[in-house]
């Protein structure tokens, strides 16, 4: 039985389904907004940054006077501060690249992907390195001194090499959200219950443990990892009023 | 470029693709108005940045991925959660009559079905080149993957789709046209 797939894909949406000169104008118009905020100009008031530089000379004459040894302390704890910025620029990757880039500190590196590749910038020697290649695009990545972790942008393939074996594991998961040392965060909406499962895997021993959680108005913000802790926000009305716990 | 001109092309380019574009968003996100919403933002998007495109013959394909993305960047939104979570409990709430009505309704098509439940990543791929009729590159460079895994998804989809009507009866292992 030969089925023409184009009329099933077609069956598949609704007859009436379409963009109507209605809602072009619209578009057109909030077009017009958007390209008018962008192009009005941020007003410059010319004043501001000498009435800020008076302001602050005449704070800082107001209160040198009395802690003057405390204030020339905090000014070489600044200097060393500055002193320690370093400007990187990585050749070749966009803004938007550079914008995935995570520092490890083992190896004095910038880590971040673009497209299919995880790289790895070594402050070091200045020498890029393609570090890992997907199948998929890269969605998201994270490292510490063990562990590199990146996910795939088709979602469901999280993939996790150990930085020391050269290992690598996959994890069938949605997403996953952050890890600490060796433990990784995993999520997993399960519609079928209207729960959110979020796992914490022991990478080195592949103990797993779940928590779970309703995903519905309780899900106020991402949960945070850290410390050994996992932390859950919820919301829930107290007296009437949305509290979030 | 002109304000004129700039209205006068995204007008070409919304009575060319806009029909098209909604579909494919509608595909991903079941919703008419969410499916405009996303719609909608792409265009202003390609309003603002018209000049960049000038003389570039891939303005089809910037817009398709445009959309695609932003219904990626929707699933992953705690808006979808909440839609998703609220359309389930709709569900509870009718689940004896859904569940009656389904029943009665031996027309229902099957096959539809079938392809509204099957993964994103094959709906997606099915719907570009069946569909949208789009070349199998121009889904790769949509999708900012591999020619090869566009295949592979595609004779992955229609084996999925086959195999479900198969399990319903409605299929006889021939490949789909």
């Amino acid at each position: 039985m030969e089925m023409n797939l184009r009329n099933r894909l077609k069956a598949t949406i609704p007859d009436q389904l379409a963009l109507t000169s209605q809602k072009k104008e619209e578009i057109l118009e909030a077009a017009h907004v958007r390209l008018e905020q962008q192009q009005t100009p941020v007003k410059k008031h010319m004043w501001k940054p000498f009435a800020v530089g008076i302001s602050a000379l005449a704070l800082t004459a107001l209160l040198s006077y009395p802690v003057i040894d405390e204030i020339k302390e905090q000014l070489t704890i600044s200097q060393i501060t500055e002193q320690s910025y370093e400007e990187i620029s990585i050749p070749g990757r966009s803004a938007d690249t550079i914008f995935t880039a995570v520092f490890d500190d083992a190896t004095n590196s910038f880590y971040y992907y673009e497209g299919n590749t995880v790289y790895s910038y070594a402050l070091d020697t200045r020498i890029e390195k393609a570090e890992e290649t997907s199948e998929f695009p890269i969605s998201e990545m994270l490292v510490n001194e063990d562990w590199l972790v990146w996910m795939a942008g088709d979602r469901n393939s999280v993939f996790v090499k150990n930085r020391e074996t050269l290992e690598i594991k996959g994890f069938s998961t949605d997403t996953f959200i952050d890890f600490e040392d060796d433990t990784l965060l995993t999520t997993i909406s399960d519609t079928t219950t209207g729960h959110t499962i979020y796992s914490l895997t022991n990478l080195r021993t592949n103990e797993v443990k779940q928590f779970t959680q309703a995903f519905d108005n309780s899900a106020v913000s991402q949960p945070i990892y850290q410390d050994n802790k996992l932390l859950l926000p919820s919301a829930f009305k107290k007296d009437g009023i949305e509290t979030v716990r | 470029m002109e304000k004129q001109q700039r209205d006068i092309h995204l007008r070409e380019v919304m009575d060319l693709y806009g029909h098209y574009l909604l579909r494919l968003a509608y595909t991903y996100v079941k919703n008419k108005e969410r499916a405009e919403d996303i719609v909608q933002e792409v265009f202003i998007r390609y309003y603002i940045h018209m000049e960049q495109f000038e003389g570039r013959s891939s303005v089809k394909t910037y817009l398709y991925h445009m959309v695609v993305n932003e219904c990626h960047n929707y699933f992953k939104s705690w808006a979808y959660r909440k839609t998703e979570l609220t359309s389930l409990f709709k569900k509870q709430e009718t689940s004896i009559s859904v569940e009656s009505q389904i029943l009665k309704q031996e027309e229902m098509d099957v096959i539809a079905h079938s392809i509204t439940t099957l993964e994103t990543k094959y709906r997606e791929v099915l719907w570009l080149y069946y569909y949208d009729e789009l070349s199998i590159t121009d889904i790769a460079s949509i999708l900012q993957c591999s020619v090869n895994t566009v295949k592979t998804r595609l004779a992955r989809g229609r084996k999925r789709v086959g195999i479900q009507l198969e399990k319903e009866g409605f299929y006889n292992g021939n490949e789909f046209t």
